[in-house]
């Protein structure tokens, strides 16, 4: 049967008011954008989200505790030793004048969605607790680095910017041979840019930061450096035109960007690698 | 309760348990159904236009929500089909699983082309591969168990034949 005419206006109307905010969400910038996305995620989705994890969480407890058990014992071991090699690594730095007066520190954060839409350029991440988050803070999984923070959402929440946003650049180093380039997303790839035809470049070098800042194009304003060692990608193919004067470089980033679980924020500059300080204590079993 | 406000309740749960646990689990390749647009197809085919409308922009703010640089389009993109699919509704004979896959296959397919397109143009991302490789196969995926879950619906007492 037929709609009345005013169940169709009704119709209508709800469209046109739908519709309109919609559209207005979407002509918002970007900053307004992530602050809307803020609320709505408050309200419609975390509960959810905070819910889902924590049947996914009780459900993997008993057989990720006793995997994670086993894990820590040996990492503690391989820690001590670690730790070992990394004080005597510091009295040498500080001998020669290099020590870092600013370690970096590893603050695990997580995602708000597992399932990253392939479409987004932002996530928003959560701390256990409280965080200095400061702009352009780099995030990273256990495999690289996935992106940087753009703008705190609370104390303990932040949005990231990934490394697929179009606006993306950041300065990378060839472990194998320091040379540098900047990484950025091009049209679904990614591409290390700026590496002279001549230079030393092959398949399966491995990508890290460098500490050089990023000039993120025309008269922008310089990005800050991240810390440097962080890994990025790992080189997939490697091009030479005859005519150009840079190598075209593609890259394959360490990290799966497409389910993102746990992330880390590095806090602190520096070497992030090194252990200044007091050492931690050993454990029992590794004690001598 | 009302039959509304359960209608309601069991196509919000659909939607959000299909996302968050089937479409993991049927997903192959990447391409799962989507069940936001299956529950929203089944809102209004239960409720009528106008709770579909505002149903589908509800439901397009939630996923909205997770993408902020593309905030508004989903919620667009599901109000316009909740609309459309209330206008087809009143020329739909049920339980006619052949048309009812061929509807939900274009709904699918344009509802994704025209996202597909958007974030193109905003972020510089691919076009025609994600299309033939990712929004087709998942128009197709969310067309067959849209069908199947339609004739849940209708089994369930959900859908009405007539306003």
């Amino acid at each position: 049967m037929p709609a009345a005419p005013q169940s169709r206006a009704m119709e209508r109307l709800a469209l046109g008011v739908c519709a309109f905010s919609a559209l207005a969400l979407l002509a918002l910038p970007l900053n307004q954008k992530t602050a809307v996305a803020d609320v709505l995620s408050r309200v419609l989705t975390s509960p959810w989200t905070r819910t889902v994890r924590f049947a996914e969480g009780l459900v993997d407890l008993r057989g990720e505790n006793a995997r994670l058990h086993a894990q820590v014992r040996a990492m503690e071991v391989d820690a001590a030793a670690a730790d070992r090699l990394r004080r005597e690594r510091d009295r040498l730095r500080r001998a020669l004048g290099f020590a870092d007066q600013d370690p970096a520190r590893l603050v695990p954060c997580e995602v708000e969605r597992l399932q990253v839409d392939p479409t987004a350029t932002l996530v928003k991440i959560h701390a256990p607790e409280p965080v200095a988050w400061r702009e352009h803070q780099p995030v990273m999984t256990d495999a690289g680095l996935v992106g940087r923070v753009v703008r705190a959402a609370a104390p303990n929440a932040a949005w990231v910017e990934l490394i697929t946003s179009p606006g993306f650049a950041v300065c990378c180093q060839v472990e194998r041979t320091g040379l540098a380039g900047i990484l950025r997303p091009q049209g679904g790839v990614f591409e290390l840019t700026m590496v002279g035809r001549d230079e030393d470049i092959v398949a399966t070098d491995l990508l890290i930061t460098s500490d050089l800042p990023t000039q993120a194009g025309g008269d922008a304003e310089a990005i800050p450096s991240m810390p440097r060692g962080l890994p990025v990608a790992r080189v997939s193919r490697v091009g030479l035109h005859k005519w150009k004067l840079f190598k075209s470089v593609t890259v394959e980033p360490l990290a799966d960007l497409s389910e993102l679980d746990i992330v880390f924020v590095v806090l602190g500059r520096g070497d992030w690698l090194v252990a200044d300080g007091e050492a931690p204590a050993a454990p029992a079993e590794a004690a001598p | 309760m009302s039959r509304r406000l359960l209608n309601l309740l069991r196509l919000g749960i659909l939607a959000l348990v299909g996302e968050t646990f089937l479409a993991p689990v049927l997903s192959v390749g990447g391409v799962a159904p989507d069940f936001a647009l299956i529950g929203l197809v089944i809102l209004v085919m239960a409720e009528g236009t106008l709770v579909g409308v505002l149903g589908g922009f509800v439901l397009g703010l939630i996923q909205d929500s997770g993408v902020p640089n593309l905030l508004g389009l989903q919620a667009l993109l599901k109000t316009l089909a909740g609309f459309a699919v209330g206008r087809f509704r009143e020329r739909l004979v049920p339980g006619m699983p052949l048309v009812e896959f061929g509807g939900l296959a274009l709904l699918a397919f344009v509802h994704d082309t025209v996202r597909l397109a958007a974030s193109a143009m905003a972020l510089d991302a691919p076009f025609l591969r994600p299309l033939v490789l990712q929004v087709l196969p998942s128009a197709l995926a969310t067309a067959a168990v849209g069908v199947v879950a339609m004739r849940v619906a209708e089994l369930a007492g959900m859908l009405r034949r007539s306003d």
